[in-house]
């Protein structure tokens, strides 16, 4: 079963939004589960993290999977609003070395557009 | 006229003569004392050669106000050679500290001054084909924390006199003389008022009873437990006298003990913040990592002096330690008793239950960079905590111990 999310199209990208205040242990293979199931489509990703208050290292690894699948697919993840616990988190393990992470999810369509834009 | 002593006769005074040299070198140099005792740190010492003198040194001194450092070792062999050895570790020891004093103006940190002085004494050991274990405690009075490095010696036994429990803190460095250099871990514990922590050479737990038995870590720890509330002085006087009945009179090697035991707090320490949380590690009983992140969260924004990535960090690796637990050694449940503290500049948690052993250190480190699944908890806590680091009591007692001096 997962987890209560939000998700939508804009720009030619999903944002996936996680409306769980806490991953841990109990719910860390599911919170994201909507979005793994669908990876091989190798879609743009603004994974909006607003909500989010607490990431334990066993959420931080289905993060770096949907990463690892979506770029293996073609696609690509950016990570959007992390909150300050997450953010450090982030930081401690280097995530940015392998997915961007923007202010917001505007910055990261726009990120994304200018890719788009850039590729031609 | 008197007839010369035949070669069987030379040769054994010549031995002993070597021996009394080693013994009179032990003496001297190898057993020093530099410290007074404090109304907050009160300690005791023994050092008793065996017949034919073995390489164990002991060094106590008192580097800043407020600080002990305790340097116990056992240089592998005995006579002239092992003692000619300990003075060159000593040596190495004490130019370290001077050197590094000089570049930090503080006394080093130990994992630093390990390595200094390994990096000048290494060679004669190498050369020599000696090894020598050594062990190295500092006491910070003002943290009430203790500061530890183990370089395969015996390890350190810390009573805690608030729960009356024991427990072996042990290292897993390589002894001097295996290579010319490595990286030393630093250990790093919380104490109270009370406690007791013990430094002792293999003349104590490996000595044999009349069975053949070693003495063992065990009763070593079971006497403290009994008795870890009396003086240093004590402690260490009630040991020799124990393990020496044990070994019927005669112990087979060096013995060397040292015992620090912490008073009362001193006026002037600083504020302390701390806390204790009882945690039922079952599935389905809630979030207990959830109740423990609250509660450290809580006494990080207390104290109004650590910033939001610190404090961020730490909550994030008391978690994660939790989650191990329950993990790789309650994997079927069980109680865990979190206990936090905040004094001078010290972050500290301890994670008491009873569960099986696991290696700890087994648990691989993992980097996103690679795309690992898994193994970012080892990696958190690794980062966000100066020291971390798993010992064990009685039975299936544990303790996860960690800590963080903040900037």
């Amino acid at each position: 079963m997962s987890e209560p999310f939000e998700l939508k199209e804009a720009g030619g990208a999903l944002v996936f939004k996680p409306l769980v205040k806490t991953v841990d242990q109990t719910n860390a293979d599911s919170f994201l589960a909507p979005m793994a199931a669908r990876a091989a489509e190798g879609f743009k990703l603004a994974l909006d993290l607003a909500e989010l208050r607490f990431l334990n290292s066993a959420g931080l690894g289905a993060v770096v999977m949907l990463v690892r699948d979506l770029k293996q697919a073609g696609g690509e993840l950016r990570i959007c609003s992390p909150t300050p616990t997450v953010r450090a988190l982030f930081k401690m393990v280097r995530l940015e070395n392998i997915a961007a992470i923007d202010e917001n999810v505007d910055a990261a369509l726009a990120a994304f557009g200018a890719e788009a834009s850039e590729g031609g | 006229m008197s007839a010369q002593p035949g070669c069987e006769e030379r040769l054994r005074q010549a031995e002993a003569a070597a021996a009394d040299a080693g013994a009179r070198l032990q003496a001297a140099v190898l057993i020093g004392v530099d410290a007074r005792a404090s109304p907050g740190l009160d300690f005791a010492f023994a050092a008793l050669p065996s017949s034919s003198v073995a390489g164990d040194f002991l060094d106590i001194q008192s580097l800043r106000e407020g600080s002990l450092d305790l340097l116990i070792g056992d240089v592998m062999g005995k006579g002239m050679e092992a003692a000619t050895l300990g003075v060159v570790l000593k040596h190495a020891f004490l130019r370290a500290q001077a050197r590094l004093a000089l570049r930090h103006g503080a006394p080093p940190r130990l994992d630093e001054l390990c390595a200094e002085a390994e990096a000048s004494a290494s060679s004669h050991f190498i050369a020599r084909r000696s090894i020598a274990t050594l062990a190295y405690l500092r006491i910070c009075e003002s943290e009430g924390i203790y500061e530890f490095v183990d370089c395969g010696h015996t390890g350190v036994v810390h009573y805690r006199a608030a729960d009356r429990c024991c427990r072996l803190v042990k290292g897993v460095d390589m002894p001097f003389g295996f290579a010319e250099s490595q990286a030393f871990r630093r250990y790093l514990a919380p104490y109270g008022p009370g406690d007791a922590l013990l430094l002792f050479s293999d003349g104590l737990s490996e000595c044999e009873g009349s069975g053949g038995e070693p003495f063992g870590e065990e009763r070593i720890m079971r006497y403290l437990r009994a008795r870890g509330g009396e003086s240093a002085r004590a402690i260490v006087d009630g040991l020799v006298r124990v393990g020496s009945d044990y070994a019927c009179g005669a112990f087979q090697d060096d013995l060397t003990l040292a015992c620090v035991r912490a008073g009362e707090a001193a006026a002037a320490s600083p504020p302390e913040r701390s806390g204790r949380l009882r945690l039922l590690l079952e599935p389905g009983s809630g979030r207990p990592g959830e109740r423990l992140r609250a509660a450290v969260a809580a006494a990080l924004a207390a104290d109004g002096g650590v910033g939001e990535d610190t404090a961020a960090e730490i909550v994030l690796a008391c978690h994660e330690a939790l989650e191990n637990i329950q993990r790789y050694a309650l994997t079927g449940g069980g109680r865990c008793m979190a206990s936090w503290r905040l004094r001078g500049r010290v972050f500290s948690l301890e994670l008491d239950y009873r569960g099986p052993d696991y290696d700890w250190l087994s648990v691989p480190e993992a980097d996103a960079s690679d795309f690992s699944p898994r193994g970012y908890g080892r990696a958190i806590i690794d980062k966000a905590m100066d020291s971390a680091f798993l010992c064990a009591g009685f039975g299936d007692e544990k303790t996860l111990v960690m800590a963080r001096r903040l900037a």
